[in-house]
């Protein structure tokens, strides 16, 4: 059946017929916009000449790009003679509509009929894409019973819209365009251009004449068994009206749908940007993710274990023409291009007007690189390997497989489908290819398409997920790159299972077999996204790149071109003279885009206030499912400016903050040679550096969401770096304020700085350039504490700088990697509880006859179900180790290494305390039953009594099969064994109900009543609390604490009790019986709990972030352990307390003296920052002061922190993306289809379908473009 | 089932329609006086419908009336008669399709259709021909055609159509506000949330069977028309009824007479079964049942409250092979008896306005199946539900206790995980929710597959948001990053736009144009009177149908997802091709290759129009291509996705 070409104009007319009737009702009625399209879904962009040098019209004539200027603002560009069109398809009326962008309408094909009158184009057009020379355009059409390809005559695109002397005819008829029959319904078509003798041969020696020079390939989907998706290169159709079967040129047949081969190791890392230096592995400053009796030393990498990946400095570092396979056109940068190899990516033009002057800066900074005087001094990271991580083995599943069905080296799925091809871009250039997503296979097919006549498959990157190593990736939409600075290029290519981007290196044309996506370089230093991912706030719904340039305008001479494609250069070397001119003899330099200089692109910028939108160079644009857009850093040449200043071996900041190399003489341009860009000497009287200040390097880094801000404390835009709202404030388990000085409470100081290292936060102004890290810091002398002024409200209290002896409460900021920081209000509680999302409930059993107990979220578990007699009927999803629980032979383990530690720091561990337990022995998660007793008049407390019918007296339950009687028949662990207590009077008597609940309540306390007190009867019940001695993903097996009474008889109480090793060191003993069976009767087998962590702070997010822990379950056994991969060292949730004083000291308060840094086992650190958490002083030296629990002071105590005693603060100046609201000022839903620059306009187009309309983003301004949307 | 009992069936069935539809008027409103004041609701007529299910043997359509404007004194569950529904659909499509070759060939057409179906008079026959060539309603204004099956559907009688007789409808009064209907999955029960009273309305039917005819005429089960039963016909009474006068699948076992009794509300007064003695919290909503039937949970309009409740029914397992509703019942739990559905919980503290409740799918060939089919040995999953909210940008887990474990044995509800919704703008407001787990049924039938790998494949979720108006896709089912498997992890993926006011979504095929089945998911847009028909597999809307005003509910003819997720052949449906049929005058071999000689088991969706009280019927076949009509020359299905038949008289709300 044919599609409808009128149904459009029908619905057109009947709006507004309605509109009319509406407008003669009403008093002020506010007509509703006409809209003409719907379902949008492509589009692509063609340039015709529609007027004469006079303006007047003429017939349009297809144009190249180039020749479409863009429309100045406020300017109507009706009269320029070449406009640029948008094609948009119209999924669900089968039409083309054609926006005029640079007259700003939709044009209306047939002025004939009402309404805007779009081209039919068939069924469900998927794809639009314009011939190389602007003449045709082609639209695919998957009506399933009519799969077509129309060909429009772009002469005739405009249909009769024009105000001719001679109307021409309109475009509303499939007469009027060519069209041929496709075998299988198409998802996709691109252009590719044919080989310069393959006209004869394709028109089968007729050898037409106007036979085009490009063919189309055409991604056809499956059609069920027998009829494969496979990519067709198809002749364009050229028989007007006609729907005969397309002639088919080749055919790749069914593609590829074999993993054989596949493995799941990881990929290599992208660059991480510090083009200077090999960064390299960072393992040496960051803490082990476990304790060393549980992570082994990773083994030195030779045969049998995987080959490390090596950064991708060298490569980076290489210079022109050392890196990659590709030809040299398809390599080249984009400044060595013309406009039509940018056209490779998605159809985005090159810099119009691209300059070769860079050249010479970035030759200059290649030749610099790599030599020994660049690198780094031995401050720098050891460049050594990461660590394999097959050689995991204790506890620790192997990243990258392991998971159920796959191994390390090789994938398996299982039998895979069909592939299902979704997505396909071309790359053109020598040899054309196309890259494939496929759904169903987790490949990228790479189709060579060099001989039209045979395309055939000749490589597949693969799909991995390095988080998800079991799972089957399925790929969406794709996005190629040009060509960046360094010779790469990129594919990326939609996760469509959470929408993240996986980043694949192409600059090979045809990869290696799999080639596994890249990972982010240092991934431990954001453990947040995945490390083979780019991840944002919502999923990606279409992603591009895009190019925009600010050129340099003329200097002096005004006729000059203005100059482009150069790299920012703080170079001194490269600055201008005083009367603006370029030093070098005239050589354009990138020293006009520098901080200082940026009025000179911008005169009505605001300086360096504009660099985060400033887009420069490449950039990925990821289009969002909330309607939002986010920009990648891909090649941003302002990229040398931002950044810290100076970056020398004495003032780093963070992790990648590597010193830069001095010039090595005036002629030395290179951009990267420049340890500090302050141009002090140069003009004392600057204020502004020739860099932005940043504290973070690097600030732009390649496939790296780009910043909305400047990432310091700015004055315009704010505070945007990481930084601690107030001091720290100690509370105890009320939220009481505390007295922070007071000697007797743990106090939480700052990590002392690693040598070389600065804290941007103790300076007075980290943007006034005359207070920077070449002068003295603004430390105060006796407490490191920063003083206060403007410059530096709200920065992070550092304290404990070296040879310090400040004690005042503060963490230490990292400044490593700027996307790890999330605004986040922070709890460090002595054993507070482990957050969970929802209750945590368990079953309660038994496998030991109550020597110890089990609580499980299942039933009875089959590693522990051998006596059965036990085994119980309760279960939920599993879960527990994502929790983040530390059992006791974890909590070993830590304390051992904790104390290794404190004798490496001179400090007297546990001596302090001779009565105290060893740390070792207190310092495990336990558990503690919240849930309340029922009431005492609850029907349980009579349950199972003698009654009439056996099982009753108590509940009349259920009458359901999988309740009541029946179920407890048919589950005997369901009932609680009462005689197990050891009280005849819970069994039989006249007060058997109440002597259980008295019994129980006593025990464990009443039900919660605001009568009984401000606290909660299970933090109040210390007989709650039972200690972890085994940890499972379903289940946990608890003992009891132990602990002595002394001279005292002094109570239990959470500071001076241990766990109970039992009998044999396992927990176990035969003097729990009693208890534990009293604890699974008062709370009738079942019973929900807490995790706290037992002698150990526990450092939680407030607002989402949580527990940060690196627990996870050991696929053998169930168990919890630490993973032991490094990308995990900085999920860290839990800190020890450090002893206070040095051995021998004879004032045990005295000061700490211990110089702990951030990556110092006793340190607590996470991606965000770091601390020390002092002990308070010796209880026994103390008056310690217990509120609330009738604390028995002193004796057996083995520390002075209260449990719920809590340090809070917040930690604000996160990292915000650039991030586009498509919805505009009116927040208007969007609901991105796809995204494509405009080549033209330096814009970015958005089809929108829930405003149904095309949105254009003016990449200058990241401002909506003047009449936008059109709809 | 005989060739000759199914035309007679026919000839007596439409002997009574025309008396039927002339007296329909006159008993409906005024005949009955149930006690409860005010006018009883019209038995066979529907009047603001909000609920629609298809039984397992795909011959009764149940539909819930909610009596929205209060006209009436309640409510009512009503049954109509799919087998000929179908059939009559058909053979109108394929009326459609002819040509007549003379005027007596057209009257002769005419007449015919006029014996067999009902058309309402005052807009029908006379606004039907062949071809619908006399009707101006047919063409547009450029001249072209407007599709054939909705432009040549004029209304037809539904009381026609109804359950049981004239005399006595299968139809029973309930609260008035209803908002759902759904089966139990051995398809012997009817659950009806019913706002105005707070309740959970229940009602026992007997199951029907796919190959046979149901009975409907008193008595007489198992013979004349009643098909051809098979050893399990009867099946055994509902929980204390008696069948003895009534046995067929279109009589609600509900209580005495026309009205569904207190005993069948579950919510308003704790129950023996309800040791916690908690009541049903008002403006019950969704409903969702547990994957083996034994609970379900009940979303509240106005609180944030979520109510779970026993269904009395015994467990049972959904292998794939049967048509959805239904399941087979777990052999353990096969010789207990149905009991009462009852109160258990109350889960506070979710999101107000729970608009959308389904039930999550854990495989059962999973490396974490579910803990009632292993006895509860770890690691297992127990129930959960996905529940959506018109107030929070969020998916809320919850599970499910069934709390075998304690010595308590109350069932309970936990919300256990808040999935804050990432795609979408602002995205407060969302609707109804489907799962798909074809993907692992499709899987788990390649040959040499991993079942368990299969298993673990995530689900597709589809649930509607209204801001923007869109289908959210997100999937469930996860690994973890140390390779384990969590069955319940949700991960949100994109969305797709659609038009305003999307409200139900569904998960049902189409018959693709090969004849086979081809997964579709059907977005219900209130506000713009349309159905959205999602492809998940190409990942595009396939079609967007257009409806009456204010479509609300759907159902379809049963169909097992296995068959779905193989996409198998569809079979025909060998009792509407019986060629004794033309003994009743209709004679298939001249009839249009779209009539009901080409009727497969599985072709039509059902849509409720809301505002209008009316059905309509949606073709869902793109496999019967023909000459198209006018314009031979060319091939097409143009009612394909589109509606067919009219149920029922589209009727304007008073006051509009």
């Amino acid at each position: 059946m044919r599609p409808l070409g009128f149904v459009g104009a029908a619905l057109v007319l009947a709006a507004a017929g309605v509109a009319t009737l509406a407008a003669s009702c009403g008093s002020t009625p506010t007509p509703p916009p006409l809209r003409s399209f719907l379902q949008p879904q492509k589009v692509d962009f063609v340039c015709l000449n529609v007027n004469d040098a006079n303006g007047n019209p003429i017939p349009a004539v297809p144009a190249l790009q180039t020749q479409c200027p863009p429309v100045p603002p406020n300017v109507a560009g009706g009269p320029f003679a070449f406009h640029e069109y948008a094609l948009v398809t119209q999924t669900l009326r089968g039409e083309l509509a054609v926006v005029d962008l640079t007259m700003a309408m939709v044009i209306d094909e047939d002025r004939a009929l009402p309404g805007v009158n779009l081209i039919p184009v068939g069924a469900n057009p998927t794809d639009v894409a314009v011939a190389p020379d602007a003449t045709h355009t082609y639209v695919t059409s998957a009506d399933p019973n009519l799969p077509a390809v129309y060909g429009i005559d772009n002469h005739l695109l405009l249909g009769d819209s024009q105000a001719l002397p001679t109307r021409l005819p309109p475009l509303n008829s499939f007469s009027q365009i060519a069209a041929c029959r496709l075998s299988q319904p198409p998802d996709a078509v691109v252009v590719i251009p044919l080989p310069a003798d393959a006209g004869a041969s394709i028109d089968g020696g007729g050898g037409a004449p106007s036979a085009p020079a490009y063919a189309l390939a055409v991604l056809l989907r499956s059609q069920g068994p027998g009829v494969p998706a496979q990519v067709a290169v198809i002749e364009p159709p050229t028989v007007l009206g006609g729907l005969g079967p397309c002639t088919v040129l080749g055919m790749t047949g069914a593609l590829s749908s074999s993993l054989a081969g596949a493995s799941s190791a990881p990929g290599q890392a992208w660059p991480d940007g510090v083009v200077f230096a090999d960064a390299g592995d960072l393992s040496a400053t960051e803490p082990p993710p476990g304790p060393s009796s549980i992570c082994p030393s990773p083994p030195s990498v030779g045969a049998g274990v995987a080959a490390p990946q090596p950064t991708p400095g060298a490569a980076v570092d290489a210079g022109s023409g050392a890196t990659g396979a590709a030809d040299a056109s398809d390599a080249a940068p984009p400044d060595a291009l013309g406009a039509s190899d940018a056209q490779a990516t998605a159809d985005a033009s090159g810099p119009p007007d691209a300059q070769l002057d860079a050249a010479p800066e970035f030759d200059a900074a290649e030749a610099g690189a790599g030599e020994p005087g660049d690198a780094p001094s031995a401050s720098a990271p050891a460049d050594a390997a990461p660590i394999p991580m097959e050689a995991m083995a204790v506890g620790a599943p192997a990243s990258g497989g392991a998971g159920p069905g796959q191994g390390t080296s090789g994938l398996s799925f299982g039998p895979l489908s069909d592939p299902r091809p979704t997505a396909m871009v071309l790359r053109d250039g020598s040899p054309p290819m196309v890259y494939v997503a496929d759904a169903t296979i987790p490949v990228i097919h790479v189709i060579d398409l060099t001989n039209p006549t045979q395309p055939r498959e000749v490589s597949e990157l693969l799909a991995t997920s390095q988080a998800q190593p079991a799972r089957q990736v399925s790929v969406g939409g794709l996005a190629l790159s040009p060509t960046t600075r360094d010779y790469k290029r990129y594919l990326y290519a939609i996760d469509t299972s959470g929408g993240s981007l996986m980043v694949f290196d192409v600059t090979d044309p045809i990869p290696a077999p799999f080639t596994p996506p890249l990972e982010r370089p240092h991934p431990e230093l954001n453990p947040f996204v995945a490390p083979d991912r780019i991840a944002f706030a919502a999923p990606v719904a279409a992603v591009s790149f895009a190019y925009d340039e600010w050129p340099v305008p003329p200097q002096g001479d005004a006729a000059a071109p203005a100059l482009t494609g150069l790299l920012c250069n703080p170079s001194p070397n490269a600055r201008p003279g005083p009367d603006g001119s370029a030093p070098g003899n005239g050589a354009a330099t990138g020293s006009f885009y520098c901080a200082d200089q940026a009025v000179v692109i911008d005169p009505d910028g605001t300086l360096v206030q504009g660099f985060p939108s400033r887009l420069r160079g490449w950039f990925g644009v990821a289009v969002l499912t909330n309607g939002t857009a986010e920009v990648i850093d891909l090649d941003d040449w302002d990229a040398p400016c931002r950044r810290p200043d100076p970056m020398t071996a004495t003032t780093r900041i963070g992790a990648l903050d590597l010193p830069e190399s001095m010039a090595t003489g005036p002629t030395d341009l290179d951009p990267y040679h420049v340890p500090t860009a302050w141009p002090a000497g140069l003009d004392p009287s600057a204020t502004v550096s020739a860099v932005t200040q940043e504290p973070f390097y690097p600030v732009s880094a390649p496939n790296r969401p780009r910043s909305g801000f400047l990432l310091r404390n700015d004055p315009t835009s704010g505070i945007h770096i990481p930084y601690v709202l107030s001091e720290p404030l100690l509370t105890d388990s009320n939220g009481a304020p505390l007295s922070s000085a007071d000697p007797n409470e743990p106090v939480m100081l700052a990590t002392v700085l690693a040598s070389g290292f600065v804290d941007p936060s103790t300076y007075t102004s980290p943007i006034d350039p005359h207070d920077n890290y070449l002068g003295t810091p603004a430390v105060s002398a006796d407490a490191g504490v920063s003083t206060s002024d403007a410059g530096d409200a709200g920065m992070a209290l550092a304290s404990t700088e070296p040879g310090s002896t400040g004690t005042v409460p503060g963490v230490r900021v990292s400044f490593d990697d700027p996307t790890a920081h999330i605004d986040q209000e922070w709890w460090v509680t002595y054993e507070g509880a482990l957050p969970t999302t929802s209750p945590l409930v368990a079953n309660i059993f038994s496998t030991s006859g109550y020597q110890d107990l089990t609580f499980s979220l299942g039933g009875a578990p089959s590693s522990v179900a051998e006596a059965g007699t036990d085994a119980s009927v309760f279960a939920a999803s599993s879960g527990l180790c994502e929790v983040g629980i530390e059992d006791w032979s974890i909590g070993q383990a830590r304390a051992t290494q904790a104390l290794t530690a404190m004798q490496d720091a001179k400090l007297p561990g546990s001596a302090s305390f001779p009565q105290g337990a060893p740390l070792g022995q207190w310092t495990s998660d336990y558990l503690e039953i919240t849930d309340n007793i029922l009431p005492s008049s609850d029907c349980y407390w009579q349950e199972n009594l003698p009654g009439e019918g056996g099982l009753s007296g108590g509940c009349v339950t259920g009458s359901g099969p999988t309740s009541g009687a029946a179920a407890a028949a048919a589950s005997p662990g369901s009932s609680c064994d009462w005689e197990g207590v050891g009280r005849d009077d819970l069994t039989s008597g006249n007060d058997v109900a109440q002597n259980r609940y008295n019994l129980c309540q006593q025990t464990f306390g009443p039900p919660d009543n605001p009568t009984n007190g401000p606290y909660s009867q299970a933090d109040k019940y210390l007989l709650r609390d039972l200690p972890i001695v085994e940890a499972f993903d379903d289940h946990l097996v608890v003992t009891r604490f132990q602990w002595n009474p002394g001279e005292g008889s002094c109570p239990e109480q959470t500071t001076n009790r241990s766990v109970f090793g039992g009998t044999n060191g396992d927990g176990r003993d035969p003097n729990n019986t009693e208890y534990f069976n009293l604890a699974q009767c008062c709370f009738h087998n079942q019973a929900g709990f807490k995790i706290r962590t037992g002698g150990e702070w526990a450092v939680v997010g407030q607002t989402g972030l949580g527990f940060l822990h690196h627990v996870q379950t050991d696929p053998a056994s169930g168990r919890c352990v630490l993973s032991c991969e490094q990308r995990d060292a900085l999920r860290n949730g839990r800190a020890f307390d450090i002893p206070y004083a040095q051995p021998g000291a004879v004032n045990p308060c005295a000061t700490p003296m211990a110089q702990i840094d951030r990556a110092n086992p006793l340190a607590f650190r996470n991606p965000m920052f770091s601390f020390a958490m002092w002990q308070g002083c010796n209880p026994e030296s103390a008056n310690a002061a217990g509120a609330g629990f009738g604390l028995c002071v002193g004796f057996g105590d083995h520390t002075t922190s209260l449990r719920d005693l809590s340090w809070r603060f917040s930690m604000q100046g996160g990292f915000t993306p650039l991030t586009i609201a498509l919805g505009g000022s009116t927040s208007a839903f969007v609901v991105p289809q796809s995204v494509r620059p405009v080549p033209a306009f330096q814009q970015l187009a958005i089809v929108d379908g829930a405003q149904q309309g095309l949105i254009l983003i003016d990449l200058h301004t990241l401002q909506f473009v003047a009449n936008t949307p059109y709809f | 089932m005989t060739a000759r009992a199914t035309a007679r069936r026919l000839v007596l069935q439409a002997a009574f329609v025309l008396p039927g539809a002339a007296g329909v008027s006159v008993l409906s409103p005024a005949c009955y006086t149930s006690g409860a004041g005010g006018t009883n609701p019209p038995t066979t007529t529907f009047y603001y419908p909000v609920g629609l299910a298809v039984s397992a043997g795909g011959n009764v359509l149940y539909v819930a009336n909610s009596d929205f404007d209060l006209q009436w004194n309640g409510g009512t569950i009503q049954s109509y008669d799919v087998f000929r529904l179908r059939h009559d659909t058909a053979e109108l499509i394929g009326a459609n399709f002819l040509t007549p070759t003379s005027v007596m060939d057209s009257k002769n057409l005419i007449a015919r259709l006029n014996k067999d179906i009902a058309f309402l008079s005052a807009q029908g026959l006379e606004a039907w021909a062949p071809n619908c060539q006399s009707s101006p309603n047919t063409f547009q204004a450029n001249g072209s055609r407007l599709p054939l099956g909705e432009a040549c559907s004029p209304p037809v009688d539904s009381t026609a159509y109804i359950g049981g007789t004239l005399a006595q409808p299968a139809s029973a009064i309930i609260g008035a506000f209803a908002t759902d209907l759904q089966l139990s999955l051995d398809g012997t029960r009817l659950y009806v949330p019913v706002r105005g009273n707070g309740t959970l309305t229940w009602a026992d039917v007997l199951p029907d069977q796919a190959t046979s005819i149901p009975p409907d005429e008193p008595g007489q089960p198992g013979e004349g028309d009643a098909g051809s039963p098979g050893t399990n016909w009867p099946p055994p009474a509902p929980h204390g009824s008696n069948i003895s006068n009534t046995p067929d699948p279109f009589h609600f076992y509900c209580g005495p007479g026309d009205q569904c009794d207190s005993e069948h509300e579950t919510g308003p007064v704790p129950t023996a079964a309800d040791t916690r003695d908690v009541i049903l919290p008002g403006e019950p909503f969704a409903m969702a049942q547990t994957e083996d039937g034994t609970a379900v949970a009940v979303t509240h309009q106005s609180s944030q409250q979520t109510s779970v409740l026993t269904t009395g029914l015994p467990a049972c397992v959904d292998d794939g092979s049967a048509p959805a509703p239904a399941c087979m019942v777990e052999p353990s739990s096969a010789a207990l008896m149905p009991v009462d559905p009852s109160m258990q919980f109350v889960l506070t503290g979710v999101p107000v306005g729970g608009d959308g409740l389904v039930a999550v799918p854990h495989d059962l060939d999973s490396s974490i199946p579910r803990c009632e089919l292993v006895g509860y040995q770890t690691p297992c999953v127990r129930p959960a539900f996905l529940e959506t909210t018109h107030s929070a940008a969020e998916l809320d887990l919850l599970r499910y206790y069934n709390d075998d474990g304690s010595s308590l044995h109350r069932p309970f509800l936990v919300r256990e995980a808040p999935y804050p919704l990432t795609v979408s703008q602002g995205g407060t407001d969302s609707r109804g929710i489907a799962i798909d787990d074809t993907p692992r049924r499709a899987c788990k039938a390649r040959p040499g597959a991993n079942v368990t790998e299969c298993a673990q494949l995530p689900a597709r979720v589809f649930f509607a948001s209204r801001t923007p108006p869109s289908l959210v896709l997100a999937e469930i089912g996860e690994y973890n990053v140390d390779g384990s498997y969590n069955p319940d992890q949700l991960q949100f993926d994109g969305n797709v736009p659609l038009q305003p006011g999307p409200s139900k979504v569904y998960l049902a095929p189409i018959v693709d144009g090969s004849g086979h089945y081809a997964l579709r998911v059907f977005i219900v847009c209130f506000d713009s009177n349309e159905i959205f028909v999602y492809d998940p597999d190409a990942g595009e809307i396939e079609n967007v149908i257009t409806t009456g005003p204010g479509p609300f509910a759907m159902a379809f003819d049963p169909f097992s997802l296995d068959d779905v997720a193989q996409r198998k052949l569809v079979p025909g449906d060998s009792r509407q091709q019986d060629p004794s049929l033309a003994a009743i005058g209709i004679d298939i071999s001249a009839s249009s290759a779209n009539g009901p000689a080409s009727l497969k088991r599985y072709r039509f969706a059902y849509v409720a129009s809301f505002t209008n009280s009316y059905v309509q019927v949606i073709d869902l076949d793109d496999s019967v291509v023909e000459p198209c009509p006018g314009n031979p020359t060319e091939s097409c299905n143009v009612t394909f996705e589109r509606p067919v038949f009219t149920l029922g008289l589209p009727t304007v709300p008073k006051g509009s």
